[in-house]
């Protein structure tokens, strides 16, 4: 299985990821497309590793992992903080930096 | 040791369909156990009507939910609604292909190792596999749209998120010793003889497993998800008939394989000795299934012990238990067996050294727990707790 | 073959899937649609011969993450909060955007790797029947450093399965050597050799990576802390 293949892939699984941050409102949507974009990069790393032969675009596939979990984390606390002061996830009410 | 292509998909479908038939049937067995148990611990007969000694009863029961009115409510979300019961049997159905439950049998020349595949991430694939259990759970709990499920389903999704850690932490230890992820190089490498299991090395680690492994069942003491006094049903208050069948025998499912990786992991597996000679190639390795069904046999019967003799835990006793005991000591063991490892490769010393440690640590939180106990800790208790008034 | 299929199957799942997860109007929806676009990954990378990641990936993806999210779905009853479908200018232009950004990605992925590169496994693939090259037994000595392999079970377990009857790499033919290296690098996704490549090579970030995750677990405590309950909710 050739290598463009995997990037075509991944680079649609980024695109679909780009378009939901784009239309949606819902914060924990554009949150999860955020993640799906994450993903498409990882597929890209672990293909391009297993092609040079390089265990590296595996270990990077791990480190995104970390910091997803890490992020993920911290934005579900930010959204439900958020959600806490102004009833509301829906990104065009919240835009203002007052609380 | 390959086998041919053809031999291993006609060995491999033969075990397939046997290993989900026996589990079927171990679901069957375990219906007609739990009652014949309980009701010998609580001094009354258990079934006796339906056939000799009642042995037909989980077939009545069987029966009984098959004709009974599949209700779907209206209120409920109906895609996901049906998906949930569907989605809570996968785990417990697959955990089982990595499961070694033999040595090997030698049939017309080939040898067939008894087990469905021997990955090389066979331990992080029932760790993956176990932490997607919660998504029947919580799926059945929003989908039914009622507030007793929805609240079973939060209680029950943030009891299995954090025993989880406690069972993932717990076979590190057993890990760094058999440095393999194979279930089977675990199992052979823990020898034939009892004291040589890795139970003993990895006492404390073995409790943890064991009560994570309970809660991840949610069974008694640990099923504040579907808590009958509080929350009607659970997550399955608005399933009926084979619905709600399916998560009664997912629950047994998960007991089954549960007790088969714990036996895997810390019971030696197959093994036992003076056992693995007797008779030619194939029979010994008939024997050697007949052992693994014993062991977990026995831990099935303690599943069912621990539910007739425990009541249930209260919401901020099961996550004082989860995060303040179970998780440090996993992580102490896990500390200890890495140094003294990496020091004097020593099992022995291992074993000691993880008991002592452990008892080290629960001296040290409990002490810290009383000394900073408030004077009133039943009032709140989070959102996830049931209300003042239908506790008192 | 089997690398095909599976990428065909997988492939389909895995971006129906992710247009199901923008398009369903409710987030739990998306969120289980989400689920399913991470097994298509793993089974991805299982297919492509990462294992351990497609493990993680069902662990930490699946089981911790989108269980969070469904979690923060169902405390904040945010399936009630579903926004009227409107297609309206911005929309339109997001998706016109994306779409060009797509066909960009594609044609950047097609262009930067042709197919006629070629990869070190295949190197030296020239002469039938020639002797191994030193490339070839340098590029063997390169992994053995990486992942920490012994010579001795090299000979006694890879090379035995690739030519019967030898028993040290270098009695190998060029052709034979190649397979030894693509099988080796094939191997490269079993949890010992990341192990062994992560505490070796990247152990200054794998530690780095714990201080981010401690990081997160204060900022976490920090903000969804109740100043006072009795005002809060």
């Amino acid at each position: 299985m050739a290598l463009q293949y995997y990037l075509i892939l991944s680079a649609l699984l980024f695109t679909i990821g780009v378009i939901g941050v784009l239309i949606r409102r819902n914060a924990i949507i554009i949150f999860m497309c955020i993640e799906l974009m994450l993903n498409a990069a990882n597929l890209a790393f672990v293909a391009i590793g297993r092609e040079l032969g390089d265990a590296s675009g595996q270990i990077f596939v791990f480190f995104v992992m970390t910091v997803a979990a890490a992020e993920v984390a911290i934005g579900l606390a930010i959204i439900v903080s958020v959600f806490r002061h102004r009833e509301t996830i829906n990104i065009d009410e919240i835009n203002t930096m007052k609380g | 040791m390959d086998l041919p292509l053809n031999v291993l998909i006609i060995s491999s479908l033969i075990k397939i369909v046997v290993v989900v038939h026996i589990l079927l049937i171990g679901v069957m067995g375990m219906i007609l156990a739990e009652r014949k148990v309980s009701g010998w611990i609580q001094d009354r007969h258990g079934p006796n009507r339906v056939g000799p000694w009642g042995i037909l009863q989980p077939i009545a029961d069987g029966i009984k939910f098959l004709l009974k009115e599949d209700l779907v409510p209206d209120h409920v979300d109906k895609p996901v609604y049906l998906l949930a019961p569907a989605i809570i049997l996968v785990p417990a159905l697959v955990t089982c292909g990595v499961v070694p439950f033999g040595s090997s049998i030698t049939v017309s020349g080939y040898e067939i190792p008894l087990q469905i595949a021997d990955i090389n991430i066979g331990v992080l694939y029932i760790l993956a596999i176990t932490s997607l259990g919660v998504y029947g759970v919580v799926l059945g709990a929003w989908a039914s749209n009622n507030k007793y499920s929805l609240l079973g389903g939060l209680r029950s999704s943030a009891q299995m998120i954090s025993y989880e850690l406690t069972l993932g932490l717990s076979l590190i230890g057993v890990l760094i010793l058999s440095s393999s992820l194979s279930l089977r190089e675990i199992a052979i490498q823990q020898g034939s003889y009892p004291w040589t299991w890795n139970f003993l090395i990895h006492f404390p680690a073995f409790l943890a497993f064991t009560t994570a492994a309970f809660a991840e069942t949610n069974r008694l003491p640990f099923d504040l998800a579907e808590a009958e006094q509080e929350l009607v049903g659970g997550y399955h208050t608005e399933y009926s008939s084979m619905k709600f069948a399916m998560y009664f025998m997912a629950e047994y499912m998960h007991m089954i394989v549960g007790s088969a990786v714990a036996v895997t992991l810390f019971f030696g597996g197959w093994q036992f000795f003076g056992l693995e000679t007797v008779g030619g190639p194939f029979w010994s390795g008939l024997i050697s299934v007949g052992i693994f069904f014993v062991k977990t046999a026995f831990f099935l019967f303690v599943f069912i012990w621990v539910r007739w003799t425990l009541p249930r835990f209260r919401y901020d006793q099961l996550m004082n238990l989860g995060w303040k005991f179970l998780l440090p000591i996993t992580l102490a063991s896990i500390v200890v067996t890495a140094t003294v490892w990496a020091f004097t490769q020593s099992k022995v010393l291992v074993g000691i050294l993880n008991v002592v440690v452990a008892c080290i640590v629960v001296a040290i939180v409990s002490t810290t727990l009383v000394m900073t106990r408030e004077p009133e800790p039943v009032e709140d208790r989070g959102i996830l707790s049931f209300t003042k008034e239908s506790s008192s | 073959m089997a690398e095909q299929i599976l990428f065909i199957i997988f492939g389909i799942l895995a971006v129906g899937s992710a247009i199901c997860v923008i398009a369903f109007k409710n987030p739990i929806h998306s969120a289980l649609a989400l689920v399913l676009t991470f097994f298509s990954l793993a089974g991805l990378f299982i297919s492509l011969g990462a294992y351990f990641v497609a493990a993680v990936q069902v662990i930490v993806y699946a089981g911790a993450i989108m269980v969070l999210f469904l979690f923060v779905i169902m405390l904040l009853n945010l399936g009630r909060l579903q926004a009227a479908r409107q297609i309206n200018k911005a929309k339109v232009f997001a998706v016109i955007v994306g779409i060009i950004l797509a066909a960009e990605a594609i044609y950047i992925g097609i262009r930067v790797y042709d197919g006629t590169a070629v990869s070190p496994s295949q190197a030296g693939s020239a002469v039938v029947g020639a002797a191994i090259t030193t490339e070839q037994l340098d590029q063997i000595a390169t992994l053995e450093s990486t992942y920490q392999l012994d010579r001795a079970e090299i000979n006694s377990t890879y090379v035995p399965k690739i030519a019967e009857q030898k028993s040290t790499v270098e009695t190998l033919t060029a052709s034979e050597a190649n397979q030894l290296i693509e099988k080796l690098q094939g191997e490269m996704g079993k949890p010992d050799r990341i192990g062994t490549v992560l505490f070796t090579k990247f152990l200054l970030p794998f530690e780095v990576t714990s201080l981010i995750l401690l990081a997160a677990l204060i900022g976490v405590i920090v903000l969804v802390k109740r100043e006072d309950p009795d005002t809060a909710a």
